[in-house]
């Protein structure tokens, strides 16, 4: 039996580690990976709830309860790919320039 | 004829793939009441992404102008086909598995899932996305102003202007929390990309980083706020989630998944604690792309924050979140908002980066009219409704108002930038002597962004308040500290923008410039004059936006079929879960 407090405290663990990751780390690529911890932790929790809301008796909107954290999570996925696509071209973009992938060196705009 | 065929084939296909009757029902049903229609805008402007990249591809084609038109006819077509749905009949969708299409209209419910949309096309919907395809337009005309950007690739940037436009548009009508999350990316990835368009420009691709970096961290903290707020109410339709969480007793989670989501908002609306990525951004950009992202994205990010705080805020009055009073919520974000934005922009040397802070306070003073809204859902009923649609159409006001003035400040930046090369406070040093006409046009223009009277700005400034004094007089007494908290931020605001203002007039110009007439194009004209003329213009006839910011009502959904929380059924679910251990 699968208690959401569980599936909660899990997520809550791995988006902290991501949150500290990415306040932290220094290096850009890094700072990515500590970023998809953030996003996987969202999608803990929507599978495992998705999971509890199964469970639910059924009413008119059962499908839709139970069903649309896992989707959810199918979108977080693709959608982070594609974020980091764009992501990494950008920091290619930035380590041509500077030939750093160090986030404090992206100091050229300031005020 | 034609009905006949369809008939036909929709009876041969049931025979091959013998799904249930009601589906094809729906379908035809669809097809009848012309529901496509409503969608119909959404899908010219995904067509006309693939035409302007094989248009770019195309040998014979490929021209800047064939580019350009092809982008004008994808912006004006649908903004017409919206125009001529103004005023109708709201549209709730929910494009379903199994079915090609279920949707249910507030009169006849047709869905088998009448609590559960996607998409709904009110009015509210309708106003916002038009204006976001107006400000696409104009950000054509800035693109073709622009001397900067390389005509090589105009047509990836067309594309991905057409791509967050869409986005736009998708956010303007969301409502549920994964189709926000969808277009709040989509419009994201592509304006990403826009903003490191000059990729050799050091500047530039150092704006689009921060702005990736911020923007994936605050959708990382919104969708774990999903995650939260789904698994307290079990389903991800904005409407019904508020009316569940009035029966969930957990404030504290409560208000903590409901600020989450909000992070991932007011990143996008460049609220306080989240608007650091908008200076650098700005700056980095080239300046089309940066009027576009100060105006459509923010209006987008309004859109949908409004829509937001309605739902939840209608349902589970203050009763249920003690811990998070929408009305205080939002008036401390919007006040600290519009300090930081004001206080920051004094002391900016370039020009595009304190068009960024003002902006940024122009976001705190819209968040007036937010908090309207959230006082309108916490009062409730009839009396409740009408302050909130109050507040949604003074946003709704402003924003035009917002839109005219900063996409001409901007027009002015860009003819200056495009003569001298520079963006900073100095380059418009005698401006006056250099081309009086243009100086008056920028004076116009930050008269207005300022909202002093003979300007349209004053009369959105104005319509604002009146929102905003309309919820204090409702019991609302942290509206008239917002208020006063406003005014005394408009006087601050003076002192930057009259800065540029006696620079341009008073301040002599480098030597060796100073006599030099400044050329500006007949697109430059355009944009820049044609902004000024209309922000004076529309102070006489100001009311001509007061009615169609008027018909951007929310459509509401007020007592929801599946409100009541699902009960926890013991027996029900040791089988449940047994069948899905087989499976």
């Amino acid at each position: 039996m699968l208690e959401p407090k569980i599936v909660f405290a899990l997520a809550a663990v791995l988006f902290s580690v991501g949150l500290y990751g990415v306040l932290s780390r220094g290096n850009l690529v890094l700072l990515l990976m500590s970023l998809e911890l953030m996003l996987n932790a969202a999608n803990v929790a929507l599978v495992g709830v998705a999971r509890y809301w199964a469970g639910m008796g059924g009413a008119a909107d059962d499908f839709s309860r139970a069903h649309s954290g896992q989707f959810f999570t199918l979108m977080v996925m693709a959608v982070a790919a594609a974020e980091v696509g764009v992501g990494l071209a950008i920091i290619v973009a930035v380590f041509r320039r500077k030939h750093t992938s160090a986030a404090d060196l992206a100091t050229e705009l300031k005020h | 004829m034609l009905l006949e065929a369809a008939e036909t084939a929709t009876n041969a296909l049931q025979g091959v793939v013998g799904l249930p009757q009601e589906s094809y029902r729906a379908l035809a049903g669809i097809i009848g009441n012309d529901t496509l229609s409503y969608f119909a805008p959404e899908l010219v402007i995904c067509v006309a992404m693939l035409l302007v990249l094989l248009v770019d591809v195309s040998d014979k084609l490929r021209s800047p102008r064939n580019l350009m038109l092809v982008a004008l006819v994808a912006l004006a077509a649908p903004a017409l086909m919206i125009l001529g749905k103004w005023g109708g009949e709201a549209l709730f969708f929910y494009p379903a598995w199994g079915n090609l299409a279920q949707y249910s209209n507030l009169e006849g419910h047709i869905s088998l899932q009448p609590d559960s949309h996607m998409l709904v096309f009110d009015g509210f919907a309708n106003f916002f996305k038009v204006f976001v395809l107006a400000s696409g337009l104009i950000t054509l005309g800035m693109i073709h102003l622009d001397k900067g950007t390389p005509r090589r690739s105009l047509g990836e940037m067309l594309t991905l202007l057409l791509g967050s436009v869409l986005g736009m548009m998708l956010l303007a009508s969301a409502t549920n929390l994964l189709m926000i999350y969808l277009s709040i990316e989509f419009m994201s990835l592509a304006s990403f990309i826009l903003v490191a368009f000059k990729r050799r420009d050091r500047k530039g691709t150092e704006g689009a980083l921060k702005y990736m970096l911020f923007g994936a961290v605050s959708s990382g903290v919104m969708i774990y706020g999903i995650s939260l707020l789904y698994g307290m109410a079990g389903t991800l339709d904005i409407a019904l989630i508020g009316q569940r969480l009035a029966q969930v007793n957990d404030p504290l989670a409560i208000a903590m998944a409901l600020m989450m989501v909000t992070v991932g908002f007011g990143y996008k609306m460049s609220i306080a604690p989240m608007h650091f990525w908008a200076p650098d951004a700005y700056e980095g950009a080239p300046t089309p792309v940066t009027a576009f992202l100060s105006v459509a994205s923010k209006a987008a990010g309004f859109a949908v924050f409004i829509r937001f705080i309605d739902a939840m805020s209608a349902q589970s009055t203050g009763n249920a979140l003690p811990i998070i009073n929408w009305v205080s919520f939002v008036a401390v974000i919007g006040a600290v908002t519009m300090t930081v934005g004001n206080l920051t922009a004094i002391w900016q040397p370039n020009v595009k980066r304190m068009l960024a802070y003002s902006s940024i306070a122009h976001a705190g003073y819209l968040m007036i009219g937010a908090a309207v809204v959230a006082a309108g859902g916490e009062i409730g009923g009839e009396a409740g409704a009408r302050i909130a649609d109050v507040g949604g159409s003074a946003t709704a006001f402003y924003l035009v108002a917002y839109c005219l003035m900063n996409f001409g400040a901007f027009a002015v930046v860009q003819v200056v930038a495009n003569e001298t090369g520079r963006d900073d406070m100095n380059a418009f040093d005698g401006l006056f002597k250099r081309n009086p006409t243009l100086a008056v046009v920028m004076a116009i223009l930050l008269l207005s962004l300022l909202g002093i009277p003979p300007t349209f700005g004053f009369i959105g400034k104005a319509r604002l308040f009146m929102a905003g004094l309309e919820a204090a007089q409702a019991g609302y007494p942290i509206m008239t500290v917002l208020l006063v908290i406003a005014a005394v931020n408009t006087t601050v605001s003076c002192y930057y923008y009259f800065r540029l203002i006696r620079g341009m007039f008073i301040t002599p110009g480098e030597a060796a410039t100073a006599n030099r007439p400044l050329i500006v194009s007949n697109t430059g004209w355009l944009m820049a004059g044609g902004s000024a003329v209309l922000t004076l213009a529309l102070f006489v006839a100001g009311s001509f936006f007061i009615g169609p910011a008027d018909e951007a009502r929310l459509k509401r959904r007020p007592h929801l079929e599946g409100a009541a929380m699902p009960q926890h059924d013991q027996g029900h679910v040791e089988v449940k879960r047994g069948d899905g251990s087989k499976g």
